[in-house]
């Protein structure tokens, strides 16, 4: 595979907007209750200040997607440029793909009666833009990146808080967020 | 309105019926086949044989019935058969398609003989392959729910143990089954024994997801903390007390073997961790 779209999600810029989550719900006109993005605070016991560092999560895009061997259907195809793409018009909603994946991506739409995820926005990577919670992003802390030539030595694949499951190889890369220093003035 | 973030728990009440149910039957089928392979036992039983197996089929057909709940588009389930390569939960659709099929073929062959046809060598050899075939494929059924049952992301039961409950189910299910089918065989030390085994089994295993992972011990302080956990506890203790007082203990023991097994599936979907529900900490 010469190419494969992943999402870089920077911790140390981010700053829990939601501003990506908000972009992709407006873009894919989700119902109110369903969001395809989700923002994680990170817990204390990982990153010692309260709401300040956190994982913006929707698919993964796994190498081994869990979604596509569950789903009875062969609703899930993966591309050639790495993006899992789900067929809505396949779905029979059996909950399957829900259960399987480790990072919550497919989300069960009651109204629709069918899984729903993150597609990558790959209408718009088609048409040579970015996706919608890129686009989104005040900070720059998410970025589309191709695996395939990504050489930033800092990004980690699985950081504390993310399910570690090589087996997957999912596509998602971090950047660890810095600790703040603390200056303590002299009385 | 509350969002959707993830189901992180979820009762799955349409599955509960259809494992349980399903696998009762496998067990039923089961009994029925090892009656008629035993030597010694009636190989002939006429309407009560073919009764038998229409208890298996009522049992197959509720199950089967059941799963159709769990979709969100169950007039399309036919479908779900496309992904026969890869998806174990196509497999399992397949499995027990030609498990129904096959008790169907049973009861079918089975009412004939007792009815129309002649009581003959090659009439009882071709029951004897049927119901050894219906087995076998029953036995086939049980490994393709194991598997189909047991995602990485639930660390607790991503491994052999959904499939040994499974089997363990087949074994007490099909042995309350069996109490109606006026089988020749005397299965109650056997039935005693998986009962106990799955007793243990529910006793043990939280013990042992408490030293895990974060979803494992979320698993077994959910599991320890459900009302249904002891209950289904409660009721497999009572169903081995009365099986080892009373033996043959048939319906008393029968009864409360069957509730423990569908409160305890219902503990095993309902109060097993996510990967997911635990993303952004330890």
């Amino acid at each position: 595979m010469n190419k494969r779209y992943a999402f870089l999600v920077d911790c140390d810029k981010c700053i829990g907007c939601r501003g990506c989550a908000m972009a992709c719900k407006n873009y894919n006109r989700l119902i109110p209750e369903m969001t395809w993005r989700y923002v994680y605070p990170l817990a204390e016991e990982i990153y010692p200040h309260f709401e300040r560092a956190f994982y913006s999560l929707s698919c993964n895009h796994c190498e081994n997607p869990a979604c596509l061997k569950a789903c009875p259907v062969g609703a899930y195809t993966k591309r050639a440029d790495g993006i899992v793409a789900h067929n809505p018009s396949r779905c029979i909603g059996c909950h399957n793909c829900v259960r399987s994946c480790p990072y919550g991506a497919p989300r069960y739409n009651p109204t629709a009666r069918r899984a729903e995820k993150c597609s990558l926005c790959y209408d718009l990577i088609d048409a040579g833009r970015l996706p919608a919670c890129v686009n989104g992003c005040v900070t720059k802390a998410l970025t589309l990146i191709n695996l395939a030539e990504f050489e930033e030595t800092n990004a980690i694949q699985f950081p504390a808080g993310y399910p570690q499951k090589p087996e997957l190889n999912p596509g998602t890369r971090f950047i660890w967020p810095r600790l703040p220093r603390q200056v303590r003035r002299q009385s | 309105m509350k969002p959707i973030i993830h189901p992180i728990r979820s009762y799955e009440c349409s599955l509960v019926l259809f494992t349980v149910l399903s696998q009762m039957a496998v067990g039923g089928g089961f009994f029925l086949a090892l009656n008629r392979w035993v030597p010694g036992s009636d190989f002939y039983s006429g309407l009560q044989y073919a009764a038998n197996w229409g208890l298996v089929l009522l049992l197959i057909g509720a199950g089967l019935t059941a799963s159709l709940f769990h979709l969100g588009q169950p007039w399309r389930a036919p479908t779900a058969i496309r992904n026969f390569g890869r998806s174990w939960l196509s497999r399992e659709i397949v499995v027990f398609g030609l498990f129904l099929t096959l008790v169907v073929l049973n009861l079918l062959l089975s009412l004939m003989a007792a009815t129309v046809l002649e009581r003959t060598a090659p009439v009882a050899s071709l029951l004897d392959y049927l119901a050894l075939a219906t087995a076998v494929i029953g036995l086939g059924g049980l490994i393709v729910q194991g598997l189909t049952y047991s995602p990485v992301s639930m660390p607790a039961i991503a491994n052999f143990f959904p499939l040994v409950l499974f089997g363990l189910t087949a074994l007490i299910g099909g042995g309350a089954v069996a109490t109606p089918m006026k089988l020749g065989l005397d299965y109650g030390p056997v039935w005693s024994a998986g009962l106990v085994l799955y007793a243990v089994l529910l006793l043990a295993l939280p013990g042992v997801w408490v030293q895990g992972g974060t979803a494992m011990r979320a698993t077994a302080r959910a599991w320890l903390g459900s009302p249904l956990y002891w209950a289904a506890l409660a009721a497999a203790s009572a169903a081995i007390l009365i099986s080892s007082l009373m033996p043959p203990a048939g319906y008393l023991a029968g009864l409360p073997a069957v509730a423990s097994l569908l409160a305890g599936r219902l503990v095993f979907f309902g109060q097993t961790s996510h990967t997911a529900g635990s993303l952004g900490s330890l």
